[in-house]
């Protein structure tokens, strides 16, 4: 025995269940980008616009100066504008799902955080690692998406929980709640769908690349390089709103659909053609680079 | 009985890389010797659950042959042949983690985390991430993460890769330590054979898939009954090749000679045949085979069978 009490000895232990062994892999994914100052400054880029709202927030709530002709500006508001009054659905889902606000922040924390979680370990061997431990190939996917998810919705779904729960305690009265309440639950579903699609899909990109910095680049072409294509049909086909060719914009369409916010342009059907087609395509294609015999040699 | 093989083959596709091997392992020290493709690492493989056996059983410990794999890896540790690590992972979150996933709880996996690095000589270099370590410290790290959950067999495929004559010698201390005075059982896979004789008490050779040879390694170079080294005086003292019939002697040099006796032809002969000569015989030793001869005796036995 040493003075440090650290002599290797066996003492017996109750396994922990199947479920227990995925919450390293989860808190491991999480925390990823809070394990370098680089990575948290990040994270702190990601979240200003929660803080850009949180001001006009305040604002509404009659704790900024401006306050008062905000609100006289604000009881007959135009569709257009009503992402940004606080008394709208719009103000807590279009900050997330738009893709003037919300799809570069996004992109930037999906590219650096979620789209490395597999393609990282694919780079550094660690798959043989881990698959020879208690855990499966589904469970480590598993673990990873859930943990990817966790941190992207600390951000739209977080973020928009915390945009609510300000106004709620810095309203004079009851009022803002009451106005709220009805569509709050709804916009956390939309929220929560959106971040998992999208979150789900980065996996999957990230499953199936072969390095970091390609997974990275491929989720960046996924989701500007379908705007793109987007767009290209858009101009050729004026009026025609089944096309729909954008990831992003597919996913955000669910998003307003489950929110019950107008939707842009494109319809429903074909997103959910678009991001079926894609999980099935990307999940064949993870399930054959994530198979035991091709990561253990 | 540490592993037990019956009548395992394995197949991938069409083509067959274990061919009906039924082994026995002994507790303790094994080496699972031969070449590249001999079909080491599939039978580490399906003994960990990873690939399923075309047909044939086999058993680990006293767990039953239907033991799901989850159950069989929280009773064995493996230390991969490759290099690789979390990353960005110091060598203690690193153990520590792959404690969790091998079913530790979580208090337990940061205590057995701290032993097993501090065992394999990890405990000042712990917090450093393990990507900036050596080559010597990342084998050692890997080492520390398959004993992290505390099995009973631990299966290390090539743990001296790549590590230099000090660290190489490192390592094989302490595998000697886990074999052989902590209770482990160990099968270390190499193709590497002073490895095997320097901490192994048994070893099981393969060759294309099968099983050329297995035993105690006290019993696999066992001295002949047949084959004597002779030493004598005159250094320049000649014998003829085939003095009598059985006999058949073979100059090495210097006085000395290698002599197969078979037949009716007695060792004893070989006295008279020096004193002939004005020869005085200085030894007379049965030889023992090197596991080097063992291994290439069985290996050459099977190409000449196929």
């Amino acid at each position: 025995m040493t003075v440090y009490g650290l002599d290797y000895r066996p003492k017996p232990y109750a396994p922990t269940s199947a479920w227990q062994r995925l919450s390293p892999l989860v808190r491991m994914e999480r925390n990823a980008l809070f394990r370098s100052k680089w990575g948290i400054g990040l994270f702190v880029f990601c979240v200003l616009p929660v803080f850009v709202r949180l001001v006009i927030m305040l604002g509404y709530m009659g704790l900024l100066p401006f306050a008062g002709r905000m609100r006289e500006a604000t009881e007959e508001v135009p569709p257009a504008l009503r992402m940004w009054i606080p008394t709208y659905i719009e103000f807590y889902v279009e900050q997330v799902v738009s893709m003037e606000q919300g799809f570069f922040v996004f992109l930037v924390l999906t590219s650096m955080a979620t789209a490395r979680a597999i393609a990282k370990d694919r780079a550094t061997n660690a798959l043989e690692l881990y698959w020879t431990r208690g855990i499966s190939p589904r469970g480590y996917f598993l673990g990873k998406w859930i943990g990817s998810l966790q941190l992207a919705g600390l951000v739209t779904v977080g973020g928009a929980l915390l945009l609510w729960l300000t106004g709620v305690l810095f309203a004079e009265d009851w009022g803002y709640l009451q106005d709220t309440i009805g569509f709050m639950p709804r916009a956390m579903l939309a929220l929560l769908a959106f971040t998992s699609i999208l979150t789900l899909l980065c996996v999957l990109v990230s499953a199936v690349s072969a390095s970091a910095n390609l997974a990275t680049i491929v989720w960046c072409l996924v989701l500007g390089g379908s705007f793109a294509v987007e767009q290209v049909l858009r101009e050729l086909t004026p009026g025609n709103k089944s096309h729909s060719a954008s990831v992003w914009d597919a996913a955000a369409t669910v998003a307003r659909a489950i929110a019950d916010v107008p939707d842009r342009g494109a319809s429903l059907q074909g997103s959910l053609t678009l991001l079926g087609a894609l999980f099935l395509s990307l999940g064949f294609l993870a399930m054959r680079r994530l198979r035991v015999t091709e990561a253990i040699q | 009985m540490t592993v037990e093989l019956h009548d395992v083959v394995i197949r991938y596709g069409s083509f067959v890389a274990v061919h009906g091997v039924t082994v026995t392992m002994p507790t303790g020290a094994v080496g699972l010797l031969g070449r590249n493709g001999a079909g080491k690492s599939s039978i580490l493989k399906s003994l960990l659950g990873l690939v399923r056996p075309t047909s044939g059983r086999m058993r680990i410990l006293d767990l039953p042959e239907d033991a799901s794999p989850a159950e069989i890896r929280s009773r064995v540790g493996y230390m991969p042949e490759r290099d690789c690590h979390l990353p960005g992972m110091s060598g203690f979150e690193m153990v520590s983690v792959l404690g969790r996933l091998s079913g530790l709880p979580e208090r337990d996996a940061y205590r057995r985390a701290h032993e097993a690095l501090y065992l394999v000589g990890l405990e000042e270099q712990r917090y450093r991430p393990v990507s900036s370590y050596s080559a010597g410290m990342r084998q050692k790290a890997k080492l520390a993460s398959a004993l992290v959950h505390d099995p009973q067999v631990v299966f290390l495929d090539e743990p001296t890769n790549g590590l230099d004559p000090d660290g190489r010698s490192e390592m094989l201390r302490l595998v000697h330590r886990l074999a052989h005075k902590l209770g482990k059982s160990v099968v270390l896979s190499t193709h590497i054979l002073q490895d095997v004789e320097a901490v192994c008490d048994a070893a099981v050779v393969l060759e294309k898939g099968r099983v050329v040879a297995q035993g105690r390694i006290e019993d696999l170079c066992r001295a002949s009954e047949r084959r004597f080294h002779l030493q004598v005086e005159p250094a320049t003292l000649e014998l003829p090749s085939q003095p009598m019939p059985g006999m058949r002697i073979e100059s090495q040099g210097a006085g000395s000679f290698e002599a197969l006796v078979e037949g009716g032809a007695e060792p004893q002969a070989l006295f008279a045949l020096v004193r002939e000569r004005n020869g005085v015989v200085r030894e007379l030793v049965p030889h023992r085979r090197s596991l080097e001869e063992v291994f290439l005796g069985a290996v050459r036995g099977e190409e000449a069978k196929s």
